[in-house]
């Protein structure tokens, strides 16, 4: 199951806030300093997300007993690339 | 032999009889009048050709099972069993399946559902729920053999690969389609696994499209909890799940395209954010240092000791100044004195006698003599010069002429 932690939605929507406030100067230096460290965990996090590489396609499975299963679904050689940071564009 | 005399019962419990044994199930197709459903759910309406009409009945069990709406005007093509309705002297069809015959039939379903459906609110603006703009997980609904699902992986893997699909294989065409479409929506809400639903297929007719204009279907498109992206058909296609989803895609490769954000992309706005962030809290710091710096600055300027040194020094200056302006003053006064006792020292008769004149006065008395009209010829007189006296005797006296002028 994917990690229910981490959501690249709500990141975002918190750096681009913490940006903004940052910018607006309203902020004291110690507050502001803390929101940068915040913004730059947070940025950190989503950078992780976006090298990871190529995440497989997960079949849904419903057992007997309306149990859900999870398994790799056996992509075709023309969908199933090679995904990697580096040979994109 | 007498003959037998049947009751109406009778004749009706035949004619019930003969009906059913020589007419079997049957197909039959022809256009919908006085289609009314009752309040418990059984349909009736008549199918009617140019000189001949049949009543029809639906009962509830089967009516539920119609996947679309039937209306006034429709061609149908029905199954069932001709049966009788004593009541009323009547024979009627019993429906156990229906079709409907061509395309304007299903276009005059799909108008009637869709203006039912649209009535209840189900296709308000209000009612559609955001997509998420950067989602990494997405549950994807369709047939695992079909072209959409190959559309929709090869554009999300181009886009970023790092988002995680969760398929629900579905049927997308015939009977049990919208079943197992209503099942995959109904998991996916349960598992609350991923950021919004696809549900997509490849363009077809609008009877293989049929599965989604399926009252059920698109109720539970309206009604999950989790935003649905319909991509069904290809562009020019529209079905009552389009309406009823939060975001509508032409086709599958545009549903990839419009919900995934390039990777790219998104590691541009990161990286962009991050340097903006350093950038303000760098500017930040140097503002507060420089504030820092003045602050120290004014502290040196305003030092009180310092001050009092200043003060100090100016009344020094001052005390000089008062002095000096004191010593030009006495300075002043001496030479004004000095001046004055030498004009005095002028004055002095000594020393004009210094110089060779003398003072005449009478003898004895020393009355200064300042007019010869005070002396009188052989008068007395004493002369008193510089360093010294003597006594003499007046001769002659002459009075200066030029004075008297």
């Amino acid at each position: 199951m994917a990690k229910k932690s981490f959501s690249l939605e709500n990141s975002l929507k918190r750096l681009e806030e913490i940006l903004q406030i940052l910018e607006s100067g309203e902020k004291d230096i110690e507050e502001s300093i803390k929101l940068f460290e915040e913004g730059m965990k947070l940025s950190t996090e989503c950078q992780a997300h976006l090298q990871t590489l190529e995440k497989r396609v997960k079949l849904l499975v419903e057992k007997s007993g309306g149990e859900i299963g999870e398994q790799d679904f056996p992509e075709s050689p023309e969908t199933a690339q090679p995904g990697s940071l580096f040979n994109q564009e | 032999m007498e003959e037998h005399i049947y009751t109406v019962s009778e004749i009706a419990r035949d004619i019930k009889r003969v009906l059913e044994q020589f007419i079997a199930p049957v197909w039959i197709e022809g256009e919908v009048s006085n289609f009314t459903v009752n309040r418990i759910g059984h349909i009736y309406f008549s199918l009617k050709d140019q000189t001949a009409v049949l009543n029809c009945t639906i009962w509830r069990s089967h009516s539920l099972s119609i996947p679309f709406q039937i209306v006034n005007g429709m061609r149908l093509i029905v199954f069932g069993n001709v049966t009788t309705y004593a009541m009323q002297s009547q024979y009627q069809l019993n429906v156990q399946q229906v079709r409907a015959a061509g395309l304007g039939s299903l276009y005059l379903a799909f108008e009637a559902l869709k203006k039912k459906l649209s009535a209840e609110g189900l296709f308000d603006q209000e009612r559609k729920r955001p997509i998420a703009h950067y989602p990494t997980k997405i549950g994807l609904i369709t047939s695992q053999i079909g072209a959409a699902l190959r559309d929709f992986l090869q554009v999300s893997r181009r886009r970023n690969p790092a988002i995680a699909i969760y398929l629900f294989p579905a049927l997308v065409q015939g009977n049990e389609a919208a079943a197992t479409i209503i099942r995959g929506i109904q998991i996916f809400n349960q598992l609350q696994n991923v950021d919004f639903i696809v549900i997509t297929r490849g363009g077809g007719s609008l009877e293989d499209l049929w599965t989604f204009n399926e009252e059920p279907l698109v109720r539970e498109v309206a009604q999950s909890s989790l935003p649905i992206v319909s991509a069904v058909g290809h562009e020019v296609d529209f079905t009552l799940c389009d309406f009823a989803a939060d975001l509508r895609a032409p086709t599958p490769s545009a549903a990839a395209e419009m919900t995934i954000p390039e990777r790219a992309h998104l590691i541009y706005i990161i990286n962009e954010i991050r340097q903006k962030m350093g950038q303000t809290i760098t500017n930040k710091i140097n503002n507060i240092l420089k504030e820092i710096a003045n602050i120290t600055k004014r502290l040196f300027l305003n030092r009180p000791l310092e001050l009092l040194h200043q003060r100090i020094q100016r009344v020094d200056e001052l005390e000089m100044q008062i002095l000096k302006s004191v010593r030009n003053r006495v300075q002043f006064i001496k030479t004004k004195l000095e001046n004055f006792r030498k004009t005095l020292e002028v004055m002095n008769p000594r020393a004009i006698m210094e110089r060779g004149f003398a003072i005449v006065y009478h003898w004895p008395d020393k009355k200064i003599i300042k007019s010869i009209m005070m002396l009188s010829v052989g008068e007395q007189v004493g002369v008193e010069l510089n360093d010294g006296e003597f006594q003499a005797k007046t001769e002659t006296i002459r009075p200066r002429k030029k004075l008297k002028e």
